[in-house]
């Protein structure tokens, strides 16, 4: 009997709840509360980066359920699960359903881009702790990061380059994906069951 | 059991919250590193940093290694539980059977099915007409037919 074989109701472990909640905060908290270029942007992004290296561990080393190898995308599968979809049909996934598996897989995509982007923007964060040193650059950081923000303000888009493009690119196609990922939430849950939006609830067990 | 896999669960969770905070710490740390190496270059005290730094990724990945044991540890729990149950609703259909008596209604929905265990026996007993039924049972269904719905 293999011991981290989940049971056939979909139950999603505390590391994945947490790094799907925590991303989504981060995500939301720099699209909106957030300035763009800003010392609190560029940490919530680092933040961001950490949590999602903690879910990408996971999907080598985690139950079965959460490991990249369950919820590998085929365009197979997925048109098989369109199949179903159009003939009213509904299957059990222990895992991610394929078109899900889609939308994990361009979720990060995007993550990563925006994170690997944002870093050729901005370098290291800044940093303002411990000795007069670590101060005065920490300082200096955060005056070249203020400066950086007025000169996009002044200059415009232009300025960014291309590391500016890709990162806005993917934040725009993110905020698209997010979206469509709420309505195949709702829509899978009113076709397999409230068990799908209930397995991601932070309290649920 | 059932309680302890409730409890190996939230230690789960509480455990994921700190390795959840380590990664966070160790991002801080790696980019400060980054920082100062930028910044100053190598020299003993980066080093003792970096060795800092490095020590809190291994914390992360050997306490993710320890919520998944706490994770396949309640896993393990529930499926004993299920299986102690499954041989709790046998040892009832057994005496049933034994006393050729029908299952009363409610423990219809109590007891799991049996019939991809044995249902011969069960039908076999659902043919036999009971020795001594008492007359309250008279109106109600026999196993067998009970099995035939399930």
């Amino acid at each position: 009997m293999n011991a981290t074989a989940p049971s056939t109701r979909r139950r999603w472990d505390p590391v994945v709840k947490i790094t799907h909640w925590s991303i989504a905060i981060a995500v939301l908290a720099n699209a909106v509360f957030t300035e763009e270029g800003s010392g609190l942007h560029i940490w919530v992004g680092y933040g961001l980066a950490a949590i999602l290296g903690l879910r990408m561990l996971w999907g080598l080393i985690g139950p079965i359920e959460a490991r990249f190898g369950a919820f590998w995308p085929s365009p197979r599968k997925a048109m098989a699960h369109l199949g179903e979809i159009r003939t009213g049909q509904s299957s059990q996934h222990i895992s991610h359903n394929p078109l899900g598996a889609f939308m994990v897989y361009a979720i990060w995509g995007c993550l990563l881009t925006i994170i690997a982007t944002g870093i050729a923007m901005a370098g290291v964060p800044p940093i303002g702790l411990a000795d007069n040193d670590t101060e005065q650059r920490g300082a200096t950081e955060l005056e070249r990061s203020d400066e950086y923000s007025e000169e996009r303000d002044e200059d415009g888009e232009e300025e960014e380059g291309l590391p500016g493009e890709a990162h806005e690119t993917a934040a725009n196609l993110l905020y698209l994906l997010i979206l469509l990922h709420l309505a195949g939430v709702l829509f899978e849950t009113r076709r397999s069951g409230r068990q799908v939006l209930v397995a991601m609830l932070p309290l649920q067990r | 059991m059932h309680t302890r896999a409730r409890k190996l669960e939230r230690k789960a969770t509480w455990i994921t919250i700190l390795v959840a905070l380590q990664a966070l710490a160790a991002a801080f740390f790696i980019a400060d590193l980054a920082a100062d190496i930028m910044a100053e270059g190598i020299g003993a005290h980066l080093l003792i940093e970096a060795l800092a730094a490095f020590a809190l990724l291994a914390a992360v990945v050997l306490g993710a290694l320890q919520v998944r044991g706490l994770i396949a540890s309640a896993r393990r729990d529930e499926t004993a539980i299920a299986a102690a149950k499954g041989a709790l609703a046998e040892l009832v259909y057994l005496r049933f059977e034994e006393w050729a008596l029908p299952l009363p209604r409610p423990m219809w929905r109590c007891l799991p099915s049996r019939a991809a265990t044995s249902p011969k026996s069960l039908r076999c007993a659902a043919q036999q007409p009971a020795q001594s039924e008492p007359s309250w049972l008279g109106s109600m269904p026999k196993p067998g037919w009970i099995h035939r719905q399930a």
